[in-house]
């Protein structure tokens, strides 16, 4: 049963990953001619005829989607057109900055967001609720650039307790990561708390209380299990978000990560280049989500395929 | 000393004692010069129960009845009077000597389906109470419990979506009993069943009231249901009680004019009696604003000033304790028979909207 269950989802995750690939692949290809921007203006209809042959943009669209997948599978991601790197190493290359500033903001803001959430639905109606309600919708309005600026100002420029760009250092990443996960604190926050305030108005939240349960064992052995799914699954769509969407954080902070690195590509018509990354965010979000589907076996037997034999009501 | 406050010291305390309790709700949120509006839904309730006794407490929705039992089993606190339990007041929620005490006395709620954690077995939710209060063997007593209320034992291991009504009111019961209470509040515990499985449910809470000694508060809408299991029987109207009598005494001669409509409302599966059946016109007055006095007199056909300036007591009347001013008059006819009589009858019956 988990096995067949197991198969489903990843068959589903393959067919995802053929989708963007395939999808990503005509897009780029059919809305425009990296020539046009690589090359100078001036540049004699010869010398662009000779780079189109030699990058293989000449050949018709079948032939080069056949091509790129056969080499695709013998982990070839192509050769950036940009400084003819390849274009995978120059994605690893920045990978690594992208988990740490991505994995650092999503490490606070559960930290600081989902024990908040509990907090304000445990005692939902009071100041301490209102308070916490207030500060997240501050801190999910705020634009990350303004906050990203505005830290900056305060902790770089005035303060001087903190470098304002770079990553060569633990320091480098606080204000980055708070920035990025100041707002998805606020979320996750909101979200936890209408999550826990669902399970807790539910008729055996009373039941456990009138066992004689402890409030920390309902909160923790009761309440959060039945309301984690809702919570995991904005997680799940919240990491991939994590992974590409951080360019604007990335900027301000000149951080050397993924998100530069794609709207750069994006920007030269990179076609490699932009197709690994998003190959790989792709990819992150297909794993996220299956490890999201395989939490709502474990968490809620409901979902559980196999099971549903014998159901009597 | 006389002789029956020497009794009162010697006779051991009940089981549980109401002594005037009442609960509120807020119903709107608080104003800048005004308090949040509320109504009583328990506005001054006293009753007593021994063990091994069942007292079934009957009346229509929103009277209060389910606050009661919520009450009873100490899930909230009255904001006036006192919960006795075995003679000792009942803790505040949620605190040790509260929590050390719901291996005494359990409730089993209303909507039993939604009851249950959906993410948990069946053994384990039963088992839960034995490991909370450090029971020796939970194990056992587990399976012995799920034995106990006739839970095929292949459903053990089952998830709640997993089994019938009637099974998941079994574990249910289960659960209740799994920490060996003295005491059971069941509040409306077979109105969402099938008749058939309703049946059972009632003997199966009658053998475990034969073989262990429990004592049941029943809450039901359904006098049938109530007339089966309960030793004596409580009727609530508005957050009051208004009748309580042995049931024998209660089915066979009603005192309170609430309760003789109530009773001549219960469908009667007899043709030769079908005539009798009534129903009490008006709806229930809102409980944010009770009638004065006496607070069926709006509905009452034998309504006369006093009821509606004075709040009747509880009075004993034979076996019978009746909150009416007029029970227990010679020659009072009885309401079933106004209602179902002639037309004419009906005329007093006017339904004021309280102010």
């Amino acid at each position: 049963m988990m096995l067949q269950f197991l198969a489903i989802k990843s068959l589903r995750a393959a067919l995802t990953m053929w989708l963007v690939i395939t999808f990503v692949f005509i897009v780029l290809r059919i809305s425009g001619d990296p020539t046009d921007i690589l090359l100078p203006d001036d540049a004699s209809d010869a010398v662009r005829d000779f780079y189109r042959a030699k990058w293989g943009l000449d050949r018709p669209l079948w032939d080069q989607y056949l091509s790129y997948w056969s080499a695709l599978l013998t982990g070839d991601f192509g050769i950036s057109l940009r400084n003819n790197l390849p274009a995978w190493e120059m994605v690893m290359d920045r990978a690594p900055k992208t988990l740490l500033l991505g994995g650092t903001a999503l490490g606070f803001s559960l930290a600081i967001g989902l024990p908040l959430g509990i907090l304000a639905a445990w005692w939902r109606g009071s100041s301490l609720d209102r308070a916490v309600m207030t500060t997240a919708v501050f801190g999910f309005s705020m634009p990350n650039f303004f906050l990203g600026i505005l830290l900056i100002l305060t902790f770089s420029l005035h303060l001087r307790w903190l470098p304002s760009s770079g990553s060569d250092s633990a320091a480098h990443l606080i204000l980055p990561a708070f920035t990025l996960g100041t707002a998805f604190a606020a979320q996750l926050a909101r979200f936890t708390r209408s999550a826990m305030i669902d399970v807790l108005t539910k008729p055996y939240m009373t039941t456990a209380k009138s066992k004689g349960a402890s409030e920390a064992r309902r909160v923790f052995a009761h309440a959060l299990p039945n309301a984690s799914v809702p919570i995991v699954t904005i997680l799940g769509l919240k990491v991939g978000e994590l992974i590409g969407g951080a360019v604007v954080t990335e900027t301000v902070f000149a951080w050397p990560g993924l998100g530069r690195l794609l709207v750069h590509a994006v920007a030269v018509r990179d076609l490699a280049v932009v197709q690994a990354i998003l190959i790989l965010i792709a990819a992150t979000m297909v794993a996220t989500n299956l490890l999201v589907d395989l939490y709502y076996g474990w968490a809620d037997p409901r979902v559980r395929v196999g099971r549903t034999k014998g159901v009597r009501a | 000393m006389s002789q029956a406050a020497v009794d009162a010291l010697m006779l051991p305390p009940p089981l549980l004692a109401a002594e005037g309790v009442r609960l509120g709700y807020a119903t709107g949120r608080r104003g800048w010069f005004r308090p949040a509006p509320r109504f009583l839904a328990v506005d001054g309730v006293s009753l007593t129960l021994s063990r091994g006794e069942t007292l079934g407490i009957v009346g229509e929705s929103g009277c209060g009845k389910s606050s009661l039992a919520r009450l009873l089993v100490g899930l909230a606190a009255p904001e006036a009077g006192v919960v006795r339990f075995e003679g000792t007041a009942m803790p505040a929620p949620d605190s040790a000597a509260w929590r050390a005490l719901r291996t005494r006395l359990q409730m089993v709620f209303q909507d039993t389906g939604a009851a249950l954690d959906p993410r948990l077995t069946v053994r384990t939710q039963v088992r839960e109470p034995l490991l909370i209060h450090r029971q020796p063997d939970p194990e056992a007593r587990c399976d012995e419990v799920l034995a106990q209320v006739r839970l095929g034992a292949h459903l053990w291991d089952r998830f709640p979506r997993e089994l019938s009504g009637g099974q998941v009111q079994r574990v249910v019961i289960a659960r209740a009993l799994a920490p060996r209470p003295d005491l059971l509040v069941l509040d409306e515990p077979v109105s969402a069943l099938d008749v058939s499985i309703q049946a059972q449910i009632v003997n199966l809470l009658h053998d475990l009231q034969r073989d262990l000694g429990l004592a049941y508060v029943f809450v039901s809408h359904d006098l049938g249901v109530v007339r089966h299991v309960a030793h004596r029987v409580a009727v609530m109207y508005l957050g009051r009680i208004v009748e309580l009598a042995p049931k024998a005494e209660l089915f066979a001669r009603p005192r309170h004019p609430y309760t003789q409509a109530l009773l001549a409302s219960v469908p009667v599966a007899d043709p030769a009696r079908r005539g009798a059946r009534v129903a009490i016109p008006g709806d229930p007055p809102s409980p944010q604003h009770p009638p004065s006095g006496c607070r069926f007199h709006p509905r009452c056909p034998l309504a006369v000033p006093r009821c509606a300036a004075e709040a009747p007591a509880l009075r004993a009347l034979g076996a019978t304790d009746v909150a009416c001013h007029r029970a227990g008059e010679p020659g009072l006819p009885s309401l079933a028979a106004m209602l179902s009589g002639p037309r004419p009858a009906m005329a007093p019956m006017s339904v004021r909207e309280p102010a």
